[in-house]
């Protein structure tokens, strides 16, 4: 049984216990074969896996050493992204690697009972250094000399998290600290997702998955010349690192519950998990089990537990040494809806020259919008991003919104890390091709521009651009305006 | 206590715009039983044969009018197809602005619609030379489900969850509703054509023949997309999923 999960800086490091035991285990798990459902290759393979890549770079020495097509069907490329069930599959999955390396740890001579996964708080309170990758992940060596397997991984990234010229942004809480319903209506943003199917790449990107989730692994694995592992779904689950990152996520999510002003979504639909592929993970002992996102809710048998739900998660305790509150409200009650404003007319193109575009939305929409009657919350705008596409493994754009007036200067809007566009982009594998679809919050920004000049909201000049001006191409299918209208 | 599966399917089934597909369906699956009696598609099925055929009496006798073998067709393609739209329509109607819905989703069900209606022109024919006989019910099945598990099938599949946003201007937006709906009619077609014989090769119960097609159709689509390779029909592996767990390991289908 796992014990309570610890932050990384915490421990006795670097390489305290927890963390050497960490490296042994994945080296245990690595000498076991690709087709062996506790091996380190098939956990990775169950988030994502490219085949031919794999092969090519020697990861796995044949597809033939692979597990038969049937049951690669049932449990690979099960990661479920860009929808509701993000943050349920993902704690699920760390459940299930945390139980197979427990299993092998507490069995050897001075192995702790009650090893559990650590987590890289990289927005630590009490932590500077936080956003440094830790020095675990990063020594060629472990203390005793051997090869240190936490470090032996394809990273072109940065080695602390946080503006590059590459990626002119930063990683964020904002996801935990605006009041965002979990499931995002058509068109916005929620703290989970959008509602979805079994989908590796669903049709929105919930606001912990797009910052920091998908900034961490970009800014982790790089962009150029070529993605590293943590940038690409099919790679990212083969670097150590992933899952102290994804610890750290799913630690963000047990926070934002623990929040009486959030409500957990618990619709039948959410919570019996998607049909017909359902979730299926690997237990130590050889055999699968299926999970379901109901199971992964406060009080099921798939939550964890973590030392801190508050030391940078932007999240505060209630009341400092009161007694713990009851949590999020979990409800199966729909958050309000959204409408479409308006939207372009034709595709962008992006690569090392930036593309502008345009949307017209109805004079009626731009002015009720700067006006609202003033009653109940305010609406909010989302620019979207929808069919974003690209052949390389991941992307970084920048989206400026043009101020009104006569040389209108650009105000950036969002810096966006396209983590896994190319495998959402691709027609080939598990996926339809449908590349990746987000909102931006631009409330503000659009409120701005119409008090600049009445009328500039009616036609809203957009404008993409890759930092580092690659030459890699990102085509956008539509760039359009959604409004939220509060339930 | 109703077994997780079920009641997935049950809450999945309640989303969007699939309680008005599924009423659509019934509704159509009723009205093509209640055709005039004698001279629907219904009572065709499984009657034919190319003896039969060549003999003009009883081509006069077997063979209803034209209009109404027409009108038994799009009759079941409405009562087997409509909740396989059912992600396309939602996601049409929930990028599209408020005014201009029905004009995105309809240029896109007719589409879609047209598709299978003239793919009848193929596919009737076909089934009166091939549903007779006793043997002609597992034959059509057998084929079917070579089809479903063919790499060629998977890519149509595949290329049913591919989605399209629609570009601002009514024409414009119009016009790509209509391709779109083409292009997923076609997928569809190039998915399912093979399993719309089966039913025309049943000697009664014609209409039960339809729903079991139509769920097993619904199941495939609902399927995630996956390298088109030969595979197990992958309808057969999730109604495998619904089976009680134990028994799963009896077949290897399942190796968990
Ligand atoms: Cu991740």
């Amino acid at each position: 049984m796992a014990g309570t999960r610890k932050d990384i800086a915490k421990l006795n490091g670097p390489w305290s216990d927890e963390m050497l035991w960490y490296a042994r285990a994945v080296r245990a798990l690595q000498g076991r074969a690709p087709a062996d459902r506790t091996s380190w290759w098939y956990l990775a393979a169950i988030h994502g896996i490219d085949i031919p890549g794999w092969v090519q770079q020697g990861i796995v020495p044949s597809a033939g050493s692979l597990p038969p097509q049937g049951e690669q069907d049932l449990i690979f490329n099960q990661c479920q992204h860009a929808g509701w069930f993000f943050l349920p599959w993902h704690r699920g999955y760390l459940a299930a690697f945390e139980a197979i390396l427990d299993a092998w740890i507490s069995t050897q001579p001075g192995g702790p009972q009650d090893w559990a996964l650590p987590y890289w708080n990289y927005l630590s309170d009490s932590n500077p250094n936080g956003r440094a990758i830790p020095q675990e992940f990063l020594d060629p060596t472990l203390p005793d000399g051997s090869a240190n397997p936490l470090s032996q991984v394809r990273r072109n990234g940065m080695q602390v998290l946080g503006p590059q010229p590459w990626f002119p942004g930063d990683i964020s809480l904002s996801a935990q600290t605006r009041s965002l319903p979990f499931t995002a209506a058509p068109g916005t943003e929620g703290y989970g997702g959008a509602i979805s199917g079994f989908a590796q790449q669903g049709s929105l990107t919930g606001a912990v998955e797009g910052d920091p989730h998908n900034r961490v692994h970009v800014m982790v694995g790089g962009v150029q010349p070529v993605a590293g592992w943590m940038s690409d779904p099919d790679y990212a689950a083969l670097d150590p690192i992933f899952w102290m990152h994804h610890c750290n996520i799913d630690r963000f999510w047990a926070a934002w519950m623990s929040d009486p002003a959030n409500q957990q979504e618990a619709s039948g639909a959410w919570s019996n998990g998607p049909f017909p592929r359902q979730f299926l993970m690997p237990n130590p002992a050889g055999g699968g089990d299926v999970f379901l996102p109901g199971q992964t809710l406060p009080g099921g048998p798939l939550a964890p537990v973590y030392d801190s739900l508050h030391d940078g998660t932007g999240i505060a305790q209630a009341v400092a040494g009161g007694p713990v509150t009851e949590g999020a409200m979990i409800t199966s009650r729909q958050a309000g809806g959204s409408a479409l404003l308006g939207s372009n007319s034709a595709p962008l193109t992006v690569a090392a020259t930036p593309a502008a575009t345009e949307i017209a939305i109805p004079a009626r929409a731009a002015t009720e919008f700067a006006a609202p009657p003033g009653l109940g919350p305010e609406p909010r705008l989302y620019l979207n991003l929808e069919g974003v596409r690209g052949a390389a493994a991941a992307g970084v754009l920048q989206v400026h919104l043009r101020l009104p007036g006569e040389g209108g200067g650009l105000r950036l809007a969002d810096t966006v890390a396209l983590f896994g566009l190319g495998k959402a982009s691709s027609t080939e594998g598990v996926h339809a091709g449908n590349g990746l679809s987000l909102a931006i919050d631009i409330t503000d920004l659009a409120r701005e521009i119409q008090m600049a000049a009445p009328g500039a909201l009616e036609r809203l000049s957009v404008e993409l651009s890759q930092p580092g001006a690659p030459e890699t191409e990102i085509t956008v299918e539509r760039v359009s305006l959604y409004r939220q209208e509060m339930g | 206590m109703i077994p997780v599966p079920l009641r997935a399917v049950a809450a999945h089934l309640r989303l969007g715009p699939m309680p008005w597909l599924l009423a659509l369906a019934v509704t159509a699956l009723g009205m093509s039983l209640l055709l005039p009696a004698g001279h629907g598609l219904v009572e065709l099925c499984g009657r034919l044969s190319l003896a039969l055929l060549a003999d003009p009496a009883a081509r006069a006798l077997l063979l209803p009018a034209p209009g109404l073998l027409a009108g038994g067709w799009v009759l079941m393609v409405l009562a087997m197809m409509p909740p396989l739209v059912s992600a396309p329509l939602a996601h049409l109607w929930q990028t599209t602005a408020h005014a201009g819905r029905w004009a995105a989703v309809a240029p896109f069900a007719l589409a879609y619609l047209a598709v299978w209606s003239l793919a009848g022109l193929v596919l009737l024919p076909l089934a009166l030379l091939l549903a007779s006989g006793p043997a002609a019910l597992p034959l059509l099945l057998g084929a079917a489900l070579i089809w479903s598990a063919s790499p060629t099938a998977q890519a149509a599949r595949n290329r049913c969850h591919r989605m399209r946003w629609l570009p601002a201007g009514r024409i414009r937006a119009a016009r790509a509703a209509l391709d779109y709906g083409l292009a997923h009619g076609g997928a569809c077609l190039g998915a399912c054509w093979p399993w719309m014989l089966v039913p025309l090769a049943v000697q009664g119960g014609h209409g039960a023949a339809m729903v079991l097609v139509a769920v097993f159709l619904l199941v495939e689509r609902a399927m995630p997309a996956t390298p088109a390779l030969w595979r197990v029909p992958p309808g057969i592996v999730a109604l495998y999923g619904l089976a009680p767990s134990r028994s799963r390991h009896l077949t290897g289908l399942r190796r968990f």
